[in-house]
């Protein structure tokens, strides 16, 4: 078993509480092509707990590495195993003197089916109990809500661009070879915004098309898909 | 009893061409009706992940001969039949039930019960793609695998078994708490009898309510995304096929 660690970024913004350390994506290399998605772990101790309940408390968000994000919307879509029946299985840790424990499991199930297991000893600890679920819950509640992404636009304001800088560098000195044959060619010139307006649909059909061929193209692989998957929040529909 | 990892080649083929992806998604998010959270409380936390065909070939085979060959602990066999019972018992509900798709009008009215299919066979692909026989069959999976765990450790302490730890048996390991929440806003909670003679009922309700709330903020954010990511690909492919 694999585990990938993420490592330690800092905070971009000030609502954001950084948390990939103790996160953890767990998978399998069963060949060099196939990977299996085992769930994904939280190990939590006194200190991070407290950092959970904080955040919570303010209402901030978590900020999640663009690779480990990647790899959850990855298997959130692409884990055929079984076709989609597996679920996303969230496992916490908690640090006891050397040792972490696993005290809670959850699995979600894109079904609406949901199962979450205790630990049995650890109901002997009423308040700790309630606090690691609580924070387990709120861990698997920012990481799948953080799934679905905040567009950007960029990828709209890089077509208008690119078909901006086209029309300047072919259009504009074809009008002025024209209007020095006659002046009245430079009429043309109304047309120049229509012209960058059908060339920005298109380089967008051109940008869409290339994303979905990199998602599900012939040559689509685990690492093309989440190279896609990571483009998702700087591209528009 | 032993699990041995089979990955069968047929159940776990990747489909990947685009139609597969959205149609298998179709599909799911067609079937669902409602959200449910079941909360169980374990002797241990296994990492065992759910693989609908090996769930249900393990449980196929379970019978007392079988649990007495592989020497289970003798406290743990009635369970064990348990769990075979009720995956038989979802089985012949399917066939009999007329809005299933499994529907059987023959199985209906027939007074013997019908047999579980054999997981070697073909046709078992039908049954496990089944959304109401998958939920069943994924709960008896969670509580096989307790049961798994349990029987391990009695083995490893074969010499200290006491009435203790069979008493204990009965305790945990269970589904305590249920609640179905249908999309037409019916909600239902079902209670494990257990529960009410357990001495941390309370916390047990608790840790279910919380679960429960957050389940529902979770499935949303998963749905969210499945849902946006079907709108971004098949927007390209409606512009594709009206070209």
């Amino acid at each position: 078993m694999q585990h990938l660690r993420f490592r330690k970024r800092r905070q971009h913004k000030s609502s954001r509480v950084n948390l990939d350390s103790c996160i953890q994506l767990v998978t399998e290399n069963i060949t060099r092509q196939r990977v299996a998605f085992h769930g994904i772990r939280f190990y939590l101790n006194r200190e991070t707990i407290s950092q959970i309940q904080q955040a919570k408390a303010n209402g901030d968000r978590i900020h999640i590495s663009r690779p480990l994000l990647a790899d959850l919307r990855y298997y959130a879509l692409f884990d055929w195993e079984n076709n989609l029946q597996s679920g996303l299985t969230f496992s916490t840790y908690y640090q006891r003197g050397k040792t972490s424990q696993a005290l809670i499991r959850s699995i979600m199930f894109p079904d609406g089916d949901a199962i979450q297991q205790v630990r049995s000893d650890s109901l002997q600890r009423p308040q700790l109990a309630l606090t690691l679920i609580s924070a387990h819950h709120w861990l698997v509640e920012q990481l799948l809500r953080e799934l679905r992404p905040h567009s950007s636009g960029s990828w709209h304001r890089l077509a208008w661009v690119l078909s901006a800088l086209i029309v300047a560098v072919v259009a504009l000195p074809l009008l002025g070879w024209l209007a020095s044959i006659h002046p009245l060619w430079l009429l043309l010139i109304l047309l120049i915004p229509v012209a960058i307006w059908l060339l920005q649909v298109g380089i967008r059909g051109l940008l869409h098309g290339l994303w979905h061929q990199i998602l599900f193209g012939r040559f689509s692989r685990r690492r093309t898909r989440k190279l896609a998957l990571r483009m998702l929040g700087w591209m528009e529909l | 009893m032993t699990s041995q990892r089979n990955s069968k080649g047929k159940s776990s083929r990747a489909p990947k061409s685009f139609d597969n992806w959205i149609n298998s998604w179709d599909k799911l998010l067609g079937e669902t009706t409602a959200l449910e959270v079941n909360t169980m409380v374990v002797e241990h936390i296994t990492g065992e992940k759910f693989i609908a065909w090996e769930t249900y070939r393990e449980l196929y085979m379970i019978s007392r001969k079988d649990l007495q060959n592989q020497g289970v602990h003798e406290s743990l066999r009635d369970r064990y039949l348990e769990l075979r019972t009720n995956i038989e018992r979802e089985y012949v509900s399917l066939l009999r039930d007329p809005n299933s798709e499994l529907y059987d009008s023959e199985q209906a009215r027939n007074d013997t019960k019908p047999r579980l299919p054999d997981p070697t066979q073909t046709t078992i692909q039908t049954l496990l793609r089944n959304a109401r026989f998958l939920r069943c069959l994924r709960k008896l999976g969670e509580l096989k695998a307790a049961l798994d765990h349990r029987n391990q450790a009695f083995k490893e302490k074969e010499s200290e078994t006491s009435d203790q730890v069979s008493h204990k048996a009965v305790k945990t390991d269970l589904i305590y708490a249920q609640t179905v929440m249908q999309l037409d806003s019916d909600i239902i909670n079902r209670y494990s009898q257990e529960i009410f003679d357990h001495s941390h009922k309370e916390l047990i309700l608790q840790i279910h309510r919380e679960g429960v709330q957050a389940a529902g903020v979770q499935w949303r954010g998963l749905l969210g995304f499945i849902v946006d990511m079907i709108e971004r690909v098949g927007k390209r492919n409606t512009s594709n096929s009206t070209s």
